[in-house]
């Protein structure tokens, strides 16, 4: 029996719902805000703000009425609905955010678990985006140590050129570009500089909560990104990100370094998010034994497991509209299959908009959403370049397609049902040598991992 | 279940240094065969039910490859992944992906796959050959009989793979496991083992564990002397007939060594009631006793010389069989707890000791002696169901014939103490000097043709009531001085019941109890009722 929970979470809302095997939902719960604006609506209402009230169980109806009720809320963020207006140098404290997003999934877990025992509980998939949502309010970041291995080379483009000057500034931790590196076919460019990247580390303690480690090449070889993470894991300990390029992909420098240099800047939030709601989990004694697991919904749909969102921080973009898209069929009960969903990266808003007014869960959507991230499956995309060898493109393309079988089952999925999609080509014109950049992605339902496999003689 | 699990597997102490990192909820599963692997990819291919051994160069368990290969064998239905130990402890995040799959992961020092996968091989496809290995290892250990009690039940632990418990005829842990020890109180094993004709046994328990006992006996036809019992978890039917034989064979070396052992004990105890008889016997002559005899005393510890205060033990009721060398080494131990340090011979009619002191005032006190007997006796007792022990205690006298006056006074203060009726311990230990009055008595008591005598005047009682309650009611009516009150209250009936009782008594008997000489005739010869004399139980 492989039942599971899914939950979608904003600031304002949080919605849970319990699915058994066969994706029946067999019960939901909601609390929220009574007004709590819809997605895209502006804070300012006119009224004087919700009274907190306990919230109310929904009926096992999928397309369930509005949430009316809402819970007890910290005195922060209730003064944050009244206002009519939330003034641009209000900052959010990250911390408190984070603690007040895990007040809301307690709160929704526990309404759920009076309708329904949680105990046969196999994982708990959330959907939010919260945690990633900071990256709209600079002025919440705390700066991050950026750390690029390339010298001597790329050394003419510093890292963080070209960034919006107030989120460099909130970012900008220690910098450093340190000796070492790769080519595009993954040899070693130079060797790498551990005594720098040592002399790095010792910079970033205690100033910085994360760090962003971007290798030249790195994604064809992530050798060097792997030793520098260790060290800095030695020096830093086990409670400081490290998030590294290679596990970005994609061929430019610049891009999956100011990719990994933003996730750094949400990393620690995401960590404290998942501790925090591992935490509750075991506290509601949801989940037999070992615990249910527990994962996070990525932009696209898929799902990935909590312990592994720390390394790919900006995955969570999108994360309840990814779950909504997901989930709106298999909540109108058409099964179909989600063949992907093209994400992009929507541009940084200015620092004087209205923030953190915005929910991303419009309320229609919600019970979608987090039906979405029950159903959700786990996937693994691979997207880089290989070199023609002996077996000519076939070899390639199989190689490609293993690499991207065997990452979705490391994220979780089963490896009997997972399913390799298409393999897309990309020509590498003016490139010499015979190669060709390959993208796949793999995808498959989440393995049951309680009890013993079936078919087992006892 | 006819198959083998991998916990077994382990068991058998195959491979040594092996670690169970995670997945230990798996341990149970049946094994189909066990491979060498090729690579972690590869483990999709291989049968559900197998164990996969993977060498140095194809999986290394610090990295992530390690967490791929446990998703890949919980799909695949594997029942365990063999590795080699990483220099570097393994990732806490494997052995929990491990213990959530409820796959085994074990560590090995080094591997070698091909080795390994041989080394197991048989056991997985013929079980018997197991079964048969374990017998020989059994029957290899016990060729000599074990030192004690300890090295048997440990011995066999570590062959059997479970724990085991030797336990004595009354259920009693004498050396193992409590684990095994816990299942031999249930009404069925009880049941089981307080049968007339002692037989090996099987108990199937709750959580597939199986506990089997074996008697151990001296002779073929007697009671067990002890019990051994083996509880194993998940055994498989082919394995029972093997472990109840090799538990057979474990019993049947350790008899050898308890009868030995007895043998030993009893051996000496003849070697020192032999020099003790010597030693008395050569008071009398001129110079004391001979030099050669001196020595031996020597050389077992005996002092000679001094101020000495004899004990004579004697067993006044007893139910089961009761080997004499055991008792006397119970009560030795207890004496020695409590800081007497004797050294018991073993003579006709019972056991004695003598403690001897520098001068007649360092002598221990009477008083105090008696408790510390009295107390010794109470403890051995309790030990066995059934058991009356009474003793008696000598005056202090100096020197070697010092030692036999006070030997001889300690016996008859003892034969009065088999006339008690006390229950507590200090009624039945009888100092002579206490009982200089009763002294008169041990003539009486000691003269077989009075007491055939006495036999004569209490049989129409005997004959009349055969449980014997009528004579003990007489004898206590004229204790307690010819009170039918007290009589009543101590018995716990009706007045009216005694005075029937004694009605019918005077009816019975030949001589008249209002005469005053015959009164006491009568009342000594009910007390002298009902006590072995002359054997010894």
């Amino acid at each position: 029996m492989s039942r599971r929970v899914g939950v979608a979470l904003d600031e304002f809302r949080a919605v849970a719902v319990l699915i058994d095997d066969i994706d029946v939902v067999l019960a939901q719960h909601i609390v929220g805000f009574a007004d709590a604006p819809a997605a895209g609506e502006p804070a300012d209402r006119g009224r004087a703000g919700p009274e907190p009230v306990g919230p109310e169980p929904v009926g096992p109806d999928p397309v369930g009425p509005e949430p009316t009720r809402a819970p007890r809320l910290d005195l922060v963020v209730r003064s944050m609905c009244r206002m009519r207006h939330i003034p641009a140098d209000f900052v959010p404290d990250p911390v408190h955010h984070i603690g007040h997003l895990t007040d809301l999934l307690r709160e929704v877990l526990t309404g759920l678990a009076d309708t329904v025992a949680l105990g046969g509980v196999e994982r708990v998939v959330i959907a939010t985006s919260a945690p990633v949502d900071l990256l709209d309010r600079p002025a919440a970041l705390r700066p991050v140590g950026v750390l690029r291995i390339g010298a001597p080379a790329t050394t003419s483009i510093p890292p963080l050129t070209g960034w919006p000057r107030p989120l460099a500034d909130a970012v900008r931790g220690p910098v450093a570009v340190v000796g070492g590196g790769h080519l595009y076919d993954g040899r070693e460019f130079a060797p790498l500089d551990l005594a720098a990247v040592r002399a790095f580390g010792e910079a970033c303690r205690g100033t910085v909560r994360a760090v962003a480690v971007t290798g030249a090449d790195a994604h064809m070889n992530p050798e060097h990104e792997e030793r520098a993470r260790a060290v800095l894991t030695e020096l830093l300990g086990p409670d400081t990100p490290v998030v590294t390029s290679h596990d970005v992909g994609g061929a430019g420098l610049l891009e999956r370094e100011n990719t990994v240099v933003l996730g750094a800047a949400v990393a620690p939030a995401i960590q404290r998010f998942t501790d925090d709601a591992v935490a509750a989990l075991t506290a509601l004694g949801v989940g037999t034994g070992a615990g249910a697991d527990l994962y996070l919904v990525t932009g696209d749909g898929t799902v990935l497991p909590a312990g592994q969102a720390v390394r790919h921080p900006l995955a969570l973009l999108g994360a309840v509209h990814g779950a909504q898209v997901a989930g709106a069929p298999v909540e109108a009960g058409l099964y179909s299959e989600v063949a992907g969903v093209r994400t992009s990266i929507r541009p940084l808003r200015p620092a004087e908009a209205p923030s953190g007014a915005a929910g991303a869960l419009a309320a229609a959507g919600a019970l979608a959403a987090a039906v979405g991230a029950a159903t959700g499956e786990a996937s693994g995309t691979v997207d880089r370049v290989y070199f023609y060898g002996d077996g000519g493109r076939e070899e390639c393309v199989a190689t490609a397609r293993r690499s991207a079988r065997e990452l979705a089952i490391r994220r979780g999925a089963d490896p009997r049902t997972v399913r390799v999609g298409e393999v897309r080509e990309g020509a590498m014109t003016y490139v010499p040598l015979r190669c060709v950049r390959l993208r796949v992605t793999a995808t498959g339902p989440v393995m049951a991992t309680g009890g013993h496999p079936e078919g087992d003689p006892r | 279940m006819s198959g083998v699990t991998l916990g077994r597997l382990l068991a058998m102490g195959l491979l040594t240094g092996h670690q169970v990192l995670g997945g230990a909820d798996g341990l149970d599963r049946r094994v189909r065969m066990v491979v060498p692997g090729t690579t972690v990819a590869g483990i999709e291919e291989l049968a559900p039910g197998s164990v996969v051994v993977f060498g140095p160069d194809q999986l290394v368990l610090d990295d992530l490859s390690a967490d791929l290969a446990l998703r890949l064998g919980r799909s695949a239905g594997l029942a365990g992944i063999f590795a080699e130990l990483p220099g570097r402890p393994v990732p806490l995040v494997t052995r929990r992906l491990a213990d959530k799959l409820s796959l085994p992961l074990v560590g090995l020092p080094t591997v070698s796959p091909a080795t390994v996968a041989a080394t197991f091989d048989p056991y997985v496809r013929a079980p018997e050959i197991a079964g048969l290995r374990l017998l020989g290892t059994t029957a290899q250990r016990f060729q000599t009989a074990p030192a004690g009690p300890q090295q048997l039940t440990s011995t066999l632990a570590a062959t059997l793979g479970g724990p085991v418990a030797l336990v004595d005829a009354e259920g009693r842990l004498v050396s193992g496991d409590v684990e095994a020890h816990e299942p031999l109180r249930r009404p069925e094993v009880r049941a089981h083992l307080d049968r007339s004709r002692p037989a090996p046994g099987t108990f199937e328990l709750e959580a597939s564990d199986t506990v089997l006992v074996a008697p151990v006996q001296l002779d073929r036809d007697g009671p067990a002397a002890f019990w051994l019992a083996a509880r194993l978890s998940a055994l498989p039917g082919a394995l029972l007939e093997p472990v109840r034989q090799s538990l057979g064979v474990a019993a049947l070396s350790f008899a050898v060594y308890v009868a030995g052992h007895t043998a030993t004990l009893e051996r000496e105890s003849r070697r020192r009631s032999l020099l003790l008889g010597e030693i008395l016997d050569q008071v009398g002559e001129a110079g004391g006793p001979a030099p050669r005899t001196v020595e031996r005393a020597a050389a077992l510890g005996w002092r000679l010389a001094g101020w000495h205060t004899a004990v004579h033990l004697a067993v006044k009721e007893s139910a089961a069989t009761i080997r004499p060398g055991e008792l006397a080494g119970e009560f030795e131990d207890r004496l020695a707890a409590s800081g007497v340090a004797a050294r018991l011979v073993e003579r006709v009619d019972g056991w004695a000791f003598w403690t001897t002191s520098e001068s007649e005032a360092a002598a221990v006190e009477p008083g105090v002696l008696r408790t510390l007997l009295g107390d010794a006796l109470q403890a051995v007792e309790a030990d066995h169901r059934g058991l009356v022990l009474c003793a008696g205690v000598g005056g202090g006298y100096p020197g070697t014939a010092g030692i036999a006056r006070s030997l001889d006074e300690a016996r008859q203060a003892c034969l009065l103490a088999r006339t008690e009726s006390g229950a507590s311990g200090t009624d039945r230990v009888e100092h002579i000097d206490a009982v200089s009055m009763k002294r008169l008595l041990v003539g009486w008591y000691g003269s077989g043709t009075l007491r055939s005598v006495a036999d004569e005047i209490v049989t129409p009682l005997l004959d009349a009531d055969p449980s014997g309650e009528l004579v003990r009611t007489l004898r206590l009516y004229l204790d307690l001085e010819s009170s039918t009150t007290l009589t009543a209250a101590r018995l716990g009936v009706h007045r009216n019941t005694v005075m029937q009782r004694i009605e019918r008594a005077r009816r019975l008997l030949s001589v008249d109890l209002d005469d005053p000489d015959d009164r006491i005739v009568v009342h000594l010869a009910t007390r002298a009722v009902g006590i072995d004399w002359d054997g010894r139980s």
